[in-house]
């Protein structure tokens, strides 16, 4: 269980890293925390004819706010983005979740940028970026351009992103203490991928209304939006949702698990339990109401 | 295609270390193979078992997981210094006491990563000690006894006094 050889570079500016993407194009790939790469290396999975290691990229690793938006840089490790006052006070749904990703040795050199451009199906950040609508930035020697992302992920280990261009930063809109969320999954052991698992968001409107986003990660090739359940909650809100209407609803959202697998069936089974619970979470409504949150 | 050889610099062990290492070397075989530090073990190569855990630059990371080439300009611990330096002493001493180890091939890694949880959480709980310890697979206790030895470290550390070492004891019935 040895990597195939390969080239390694080291480059220390983010040009010099897009003119290297230019050139090799997904003959290169990119290391940054190196906690999903390295073990497809190992295994011979993946079998570039180059390593470009970002890690010396110091710039792509910050996390800022900008006017509506939390910027996260896409080489921001997870351990810093659970650490940081900014994502606690702005986008506290990504704390919630980045207690379930994997453990503390691979927390402190996984990046948020190298777990949505993998875009495994049982992963939590592109759920999270899909309910908080957020955009991934992406660099190339073309230019910059920004994908929602609802359009980012197109199927299991697959994206919008082009041979030559990098994940560079998301831009994610900031939630305000009036808003509610919740997040949850199910796995074998703490850490593990998610056997199925849901994100959440009620945007609160200024007249008191909330509009709710229901995301589900592992119950399909990608993060799924529940929009049927979104548009029963939006109307009776998550305390006033009977469970029967919230079946329903998932079988409108996710029926086609209902007619693959035992694995999926359970699955379809566990996504009801894991929006049971949600509700739970959202009808203590504003975050505020979280515990010791003040 | 020819194994490319890359030129690192680092700091091991206290230790300014120099070498040409090829570029797809694993740090954890680097330790092992080219610098006889044995403490550090290979289980998964794919970051799952946290047997291969070490400290690079002050942190908990999978050395399988870390190529050689990387450590360029980094510092390294492993369980070795670890051990030398007095870091993991309490919780070696109440592994010890508790059973906490048969094998001992997970215990280097368990031993840094529980070191690393008491310097971030002095008090931790037992599912807290549970769940930061999650990463790390032992076939060997079945975890009771690494949560024991865990939990009483974290008191021993806490508690200098001869008072503190006699409850301990009552404790432990020793």
């Amino acid at each position: 269980m040895k990597p195939q050889p390969f080239r390694y570079v080291r480059p220390d500016t983010l040009e010099a890293v897009l003119e290297l993407m230019a050139e090799h194009e997904d003959s290169a790939a990119i290391l940054a925390g190196g906690q999903s790469l390295m073990p497809l290396l190992n295994m011979r999975l993946a079998r570039p004819s180059v390593v470009i290691d970002i890690n010396n990229i110091g710039e792509m690793a910050r996390i800022s706010v900008d006017g509506q938006h939390l910027i996260i840089g896409a080489l921001s490790r997870h351990a810093d983005v659970l650490d940081s006052p900014l994502v606690d006070a702005h986008v506290p749904i990504l704390i919630e979740a980045l207690r379930h990703v994997a453990h503390p040795a691979i927390r402190n050199r996984g990046t948020f940028g190298g777990s949505v451009a993998l875009a495994d199906p049982a992963a939590e950040l592109p759920a999270c970026c899909v309910v908080l609508e957020a955009e991934i930035l992406l660099e190339s020697v073309d230019g910059c351009r920004a994908v929602p992302a609802e359009d980012f992920f197109l199927g299991a280990y697959s994206t919008a992103r082009r041979v030559n261009e990098i994940v560079s930063a998301f831009r994610v809109p900031i939630m305000t203490p009036a808003d509610a969320f919740a997040f949850d999954e199910f796995s074998r052991r703490q850490g593990d991928y998610a056997v199925v698992g849901i994100g959440a968001i009620a945007r609160s409107s200024g007249d008191g209304s909330m509009s709710p986003r229901f995301v589900f990660f592992g119950a399909g090739d990608r993060p799924r939006i529940a929009r049927s359940l979104g548009a029963v909650v939006g109307k009776v809100g998550p305390g006033g949702i009977a469970r029967g209407d919230l079946e329903n609803a998932l079988s409108e959202d996710l029926g086609d698990l209902d007619q693959r697998d035992e694995t999926d069936a359970f699955k379809r089974r566990l996504a009801g339990v894991l929006a049971a619970r949600a509700m739970a979470r959202l009808s203590q409504t504003g975050w505020l109401a979280r515990g010791g949150a003040e | 295609m020819m194994d490319e050889q890359v030129s690192i610099l680092a700091t091991i062990n206290g230790r300014e270390v120099s070498a040409i290492v090829p570029a797809r070397l694993s740090l954890a075989d680097f330790l092992r193979d080219r610098l006889g530090l044995t403490g550090t073990n290979v289980g998964c190569e794919h970051g799952v078992c946290g047997a291969c855990t070490i400290i690079v630059d002050g942190q908990i990371a999978r050395s399988c997981l870390f190529l050689a080439a990387q450590v360029d300009g980094r510092v390294v611990e492993t369980i070795e210094a670890a051990a030398a330096t007095g870091r993991v002493a309490t919780l070696q001493a109440t592994f010890v006491r508790r059973n906490a180890l048969q094998c001992g091939f997970c215990t280097p890694g368990i031993l840094l990563t529980a070191s690393a949880l008491l310097e971030q959480t002095p008090q931790p709980t037992r599912d807290e000690i549970r769940e930061y310890l999650s990463g790390n697979y032992c076939r060997c206790t079945g975890y009771q006894a690494i949560v024991d030895a865990i939990e009483e470290a974290s008191k021993s550390t806490s508690n200098d006094t001869e008072e503190g070492s006699r409850r301990d004891e009552r404790i432990t019935g020793d």
